[in-house]
């Protein structure tokens, strides 16, 4: 469990939380924190963090408590991540068709380190989009 | 309260009031009362009103319209020479009277020659009057006993016998939604004027107000504003003869377009919202069916932004 990253707790805390970055990257999971894909993915998270920490600030935010995005954002996964950088929303392209957000749970750490790597380095070139350096495409075979 | 002299000096000048102050309001309430009183909706189910009993009450109670005996045969349809007497916001109370008299009936020689053929070919049946109406210039038939009017002679071939303008106005503003029968029943009456006009007029060309002759079947109800009501109808009845073709449309149109996505797959069929841009709906355009890069799609807004129009939204 993951009891280390930091929980936002309103829709002004989470618009804070990537606003106060300047030069790193925000990576926000929308989820719950019961349930079991969003375990995963923050064990991940929690296990990332100390690498990526030069580079980019990992979020928890509950969908119950902060329903402001829900619809914005189309959250209807169990678990979802989304990447910001200098307030802009990061898309990636995972092969999903889905370019928006990661969203299932990710177990791989060193998968997560690279995708959040890849989506600082095409940030900080001013890209909206970056690709992952996997496809996800078949992610359901294996 | 009394008006101080020179608001009254003024107000009489411009002839608003008048020397003894007459309150406008009573007047009018009491034109709505007998407004009430005269008004002769039950014009079919009650057709054995004496008829001495209906012109003892005109003349004491002095509408602004109403019909007066001149002597025994001539009657004449009275109405005021209110130039807003076609204003369907304006009601003519006594004032209007006093202010601008009556409209005199002028009769054409023409009309009267064309008139007195008629009467000759098809003279007038029993508790039929002739009754003379000031705006037309032509006079119109009044049965009494059922209080039906016609601008020919009723035993003429083309006469149409008619309720009065009022009672078919008053009843088709009253019941525009419900039948449409009715209001075919009642479609020859606006055109009835006007074949009265052709045929009265036989070959000869007759080429005064027509139009205003269309517009005002023969009137016989002492109550002001009939004339706003009859518009009202017209439209009225103008919407609901769009509706009707419409309506005739509308199996023709049931049937799908073959290129609607409605016609080939499970999608119900659109209205007209359906695509219109939803606020507080993300745009995205995401495919997820899609693989790759195929799709360039746009970022989602900054949570900053959603917030703002989220606010936005609660107002």
């Amino acid at each position: 469990m993951s009891y280390m990253l930091q929980h936002l707790h309103n829709g002004w805390q989470v618009d804070q939380a990537i606003l106060a970055e300047e030069d790193r990257v925000v990576v926000i999971r929308f989820g719950h924190d019961w349930d079991p894909s969003c375990m995963v993915m923050d064990e991940t998270m929690y296990k990332t963090a100390e690498k990526i920490k030069n580079f980019a600030v990992c979020y928890l935010v509950d969908i119950t408590e902060v329903p402001d995005f829900n619809k914005m954002y189309e959250l209807y996964d169990p678990c979802t991540v989304m990447f910001f950088y200098r307030n802009k929303h990061i898309m990636i392209d995972l092969g999903t068709g889905n370019n928006n957000k990661i969203n299932w749970c990710m177990e791989d750490v060193q998968e997560f380190v690279d995708i959040v790597e890849t989506v600082y380095r095409g940030a900080r070139k001013g890209r909206g989009l970056v690709v992952s350096p996997k496809d996800y495409s078949t992610k359901y075979r294996y | 309260m009394p008006l101080p002299a020179a608001l009254a000096a003024r107000l009489a000048k411009r002839g608003l009031i008048q020397e003894q102050p007459a309150p406008p309001t009573q007047s009018k309430q009491a034109e709505e009362v007998e407004e009430v009183f005269a008004e002769d909706y039950d014009d079919l189910s009650k057709p054995e009103v004496p008829e001495e009993e209906t012109h003892t009450k005109v003349p004491q109670e002095e509408p602004p319209e109403t019909e007066k005996e001149i002597d025994d045969t001539e009657y004449i349809h009275e109405v005021t020479a209110c130039p807003n007497r076609w204003n369907p916001y304006h009601t003519c109370v006594k004032h209007c009277k006093n202010r601008w008299g009556m409209k005199t009936f002028a009769a054409e020689p023409e009309m009267l020659r064309k008139r007195e053929r008629m009467l000759r070919k098809y003279p007038l049946p029993d508790g039929w009057k002739e009754v003379a109406d000031p705006d037309s210039g032509r006079y119109y038939y009044w049965s009494m006993q059922t209080d039906q009017v016609c601008w020919l002679s009723p035993g003429h071939p083309s006469a149409i016998i008619s309720a009065p303008a009022e009672i078919l106005t008053g009843t088709l503003a009253a019941n525009l939604d419900e039948d449409f029968e009715d209001q075919e029943e009642m479609e020859p009456v606006e055109d009835e004027p006007m074949e009265a006009e052709s045929d009265m007029s036989g070959s000869s060309s007759e080429s005064d107000s027509e139009g205003e002759r269309r517009r005002a079947p023969p009137r016989r109800e002492p109550d002001p504003p009939r004339q706003g009501r009859s518009g009202q109808g017209r439209s009225g009845r103008y919407q609901d003869d769009r509706r009707g073709r419409r309506g005739g449309g509308r199996s023709r149109r049931d049937d799908i377009d073959p290129m609607d996505p409605a016609a080939y797959s499970d999608i119900p069929r659109g209205g007209w919202t359906d695509g219109l841009d939803t606020r507080g709906a993300a745009k995205t355009g995401v495919d997820s069916t899609a693989s790759g890069p195929l799709f360039q799609q746009r970022p989602y807004p900054s949570p900053g932004d959603i917030l703002r129009a989220n606010q936005q939204l609660k107002k």
